[in-house]
């Protein structure tokens, strides 16, 4: 046996925590996301609708300010329309989700719909797994940069509209009054990362072409409502539309901010013109109002199961046959 | 040993891709050799801990590889087919890998930094991935297998796509890495160049090891086959004469100024052989054991 010099060193520094090996690949992923450079046109396009996805949060931001300090700055009929809609704070939440949803999609389908399958495309899974890295970790991180987006237009713009609620409320108990309302934001928010979060991935790690996958996640997100709606009408069912993940996801706002008590309290007095706008926002929230919640719970538990199965199998098989296995 | 391979196979559904391999390997380079689909890659991406065996063990310093950061932390290796991404730069491709495996963002610049100095790729490291030609790639594939310094560097055929220039740097870089006390384990099929790089090879055919050990090790044991020796001289056929006395030699062909032999008992021909030149009669001007090299040890074994 040869005698070496030995003359390298290894490197004998801290590394990051195990637990937070994920938090690179997050963070390096949003990071190129948000750097996202096509041809100008594209550019322009990504840009104006960034811009454009910030009018609901802004409004309702505006809404909320201009009640709190300056109410000159509404119309008489807004204000009316609100004193109907009252306790209007708990249903601009599960609101504004719902008017997020269509960028919440076309973000979901922009940033999640590569981060896989361009992996799989160019075979770069091998250049994380050669890392001090394990598949979870993998996941994890990719989880984290959609889950950054998706949050993005989910759980922040509702906390801190929350946040805004409260400061902005000088009665005294505004805290205490608004304080139950932070367990369903973060719950039906939370239930919305993980729900496109995990079916975006899911949908990413069965093609190699992103564009396939978000055809295919678009798909099964835009047209399933249609479906499940139409079998529901024929079947009488209330719990067919809860398999459509949108509609299970509003259903499940719409219980638990209670908007079906607000509804009640707000029929009552409400007459003509208000009244049938009221029902309008109320519908809106949620398109099939009768869904039973534990149909909605257990469709986004399904949904994130199936997605997190599709998901470790794919990338398993992919760490196991590798390459190699399929040329 | 460094890494350890027990009895171990690995299967893509019925197709076989290792058979039931035994194999070490040690500080210093060692190529692993065979033709295209012998299973090189396969041992490679298992003992690089990318999928777990169908059978047996392996262990890279004592450790089971497969989803085990530890013992990745100590490996860096270069897939053949490895992607790289295209829009980051040269730099923060090297150090993005680095961040990811858990290095604080200032050190694995630093480390980063180093690697792509030490591959010679500095004045193009601020350039984009994409615009680089197949041999950068190569070479910046290599920055970051080496660039946390680690114990047991993995080249899977590391010299394709780089120019003349760019392979000598190459061979003398993976010399380099093995002299300095890593494990290296480097595949190829150009046979010239792995001998170039490294004397103790692995065989490997059809997914199983056919030969491991020194070029000459390995013709040593291949006992059956006799040596072919050429010889230079003044008269080849009075060399002829002196040197059939000798009981290993089994064939003599005229050509020109040159005897050829065919040599079952190398040691005594050539002692025999090396007294004639030093005694001048015949002159001997020049002689080679012209199948003592890899090829010529692939052919025997392989064909």
């Amino acid at each position: 046996m040869p005698v070496y010099d030995r003359s390298y060193r290894r490197w004998d520094g801290e590394l990051k925590r195990r637990a937070l090996r994920f938090v690179p690949i997050m963070s390096m992923g949003v990071k190129n996301a948000l750097g996202m450079k096509g041809g100008w046109f594209f550019t322009l396009l990504l840009r104006t609708f960034m811009v454009v996805s910030l009018v609901p949060t802004l409004l309702l931001f505006f809404a909320n300010y201009a009640l709190a300090f300056r109410p000159d700055f509404l119309p008489l009929g807004f204000l009316g329309f609100l004193e109907e809609l009252r306790p209007y704070r708990a249903i601009q939440y599960p609101l504004l989700t719902r008017l997020n949803i269509l960028f919440l999609m076309v973000y979901t389908v922009l940033f999640g719909s590569g981060l896989i399958a361009k992996d799989r495309a160019s075979g770069a899974l091998p250049l994380y797994l050669s890392r001090p890295l394990t598949l979870a970790d993998y996941v994890l991180g990719k989880v984290g940069i959609i889950g950054w987006f998706v949050a993005a237009f989910t759980l922040v713009p509702n906390l801190v509209l929350w946040l805004f609620g409260v400061l902005a409320d000088d009665r005294a108990g505004a805290f205490h009054e608004a304080l139950p309302l932070l367990g369903p934001i973060v719950a039906q928010n939370v239930t919305a990362i993980a729900l496109y979060s995990l079916t975006i991935l899911a949908v990413s790690s069965l093609c190699r072409r992103p564009m396939f996958a978000g055809l295919i996640w678009f798909t099964i997100v835009v047209f399933l409502p249609t479906l499940t709606a139409g079998i529901g009408a024929r079947l009488g069912s209330h719990a067919i539309p809860a398999a459509s993940p949108n509609d299970a996801l509003f259903a499940l706002g719409y219980d638990l901010f209670g908007v079906g008590e607000l509804y009640e309290q707000a029929h009552g007095p409400a007459r003509g013109d208000a009244r049938f706008a009221i029902e309008g926002v109320f519908s809106f929230v949620n398109p099939f109002g009768k869904t039973p919640p534990g149909w909605c719970w257990a469709s986004m538990a399904a949904w994130c199961s199936l997605s997190l199965a599709v998901l470790t199998t794919t990338l398993r098989r992919q760490e196991v046959v590798g390459d190699s296995g399929r040329r | 040993m460094s890494v350890e391979l027990s009895r171990v196979s690995h299967w893509y559904g019925p197709v076989i891709g290792l058979n039931d391999v035994s194999l070490g390997f040690h500080p210093g380079v060692t190529g692993l050799l065979g033709p295209n689909g012998a299973g090189k890659s396969t041992l490679m991406r298992l003992v690089t801990g990318q999928a777990p065996p169908s059978q047996g063990e392996i262990a890279v310093f004592g450790e089971r590889p497969f989803a085990n950061p530890d013992a990745l932390m100590r490996m860096g290796s270069c897939p053949e087919h490895e992607e790289l991404y295209d829009h980051l730069t040269g730099r923060d491709h090297v150090f993005a890998l680095l961040h990811y495996g858990g290095f604080p963002a200032a050190e694995a610049r630093r480390l980063g930094e180093r690697a792509i100095e030490r591959v010679g790729l500095a004045a193009a490291a601020h350039r984009r991935v994409g615009a680089y030609s197949k041999g950068m790639r190569q070479r910046l594939r290599i920055a970051q297998a080496i660039a946390h310094e680690p114990d047991l560097v993995v080249l899977d055929e590391p010299l394709s796509g780089l120019d003349p220039v760019g392979r000598r740097e190459m061979i003398d870089l993976v010399r380099e890495l093995g002299a300095s006390g890593r494990t290296v384990i480097v595949s190829g099929h150009v046979l010239h160049e792995v001998e170039k790089m490294t004397r103790r090879i692995a065989l490997i055919h059809r997914g199983r090891v056919l030969a491991e050990g020194t070029l000459d090790e390995i013709r040593r044991a291949l006992d059956a086959r006799p040596h072919h020796v050429r010889v230079a001289t003044s008269d080849p056929r009075a060399l002829a004469r002196l040197l059939l006395e000798e009981p290993g030699v089994v064939s003599v062909e005229f050509a020109g100024g040159e005897a050829r032999f065919e040599v079952k008992e190398p040691a005594p021909f050539f002692d025999r052989l090396g007294r004639i030149a030093a005694d001048g009669a015949p002159e001997v001007t020049e002689f080679e054991a012209t199948d003592d090299n890899l090829q010529a040890i692939f052919d025997y074994l392989v064909a």
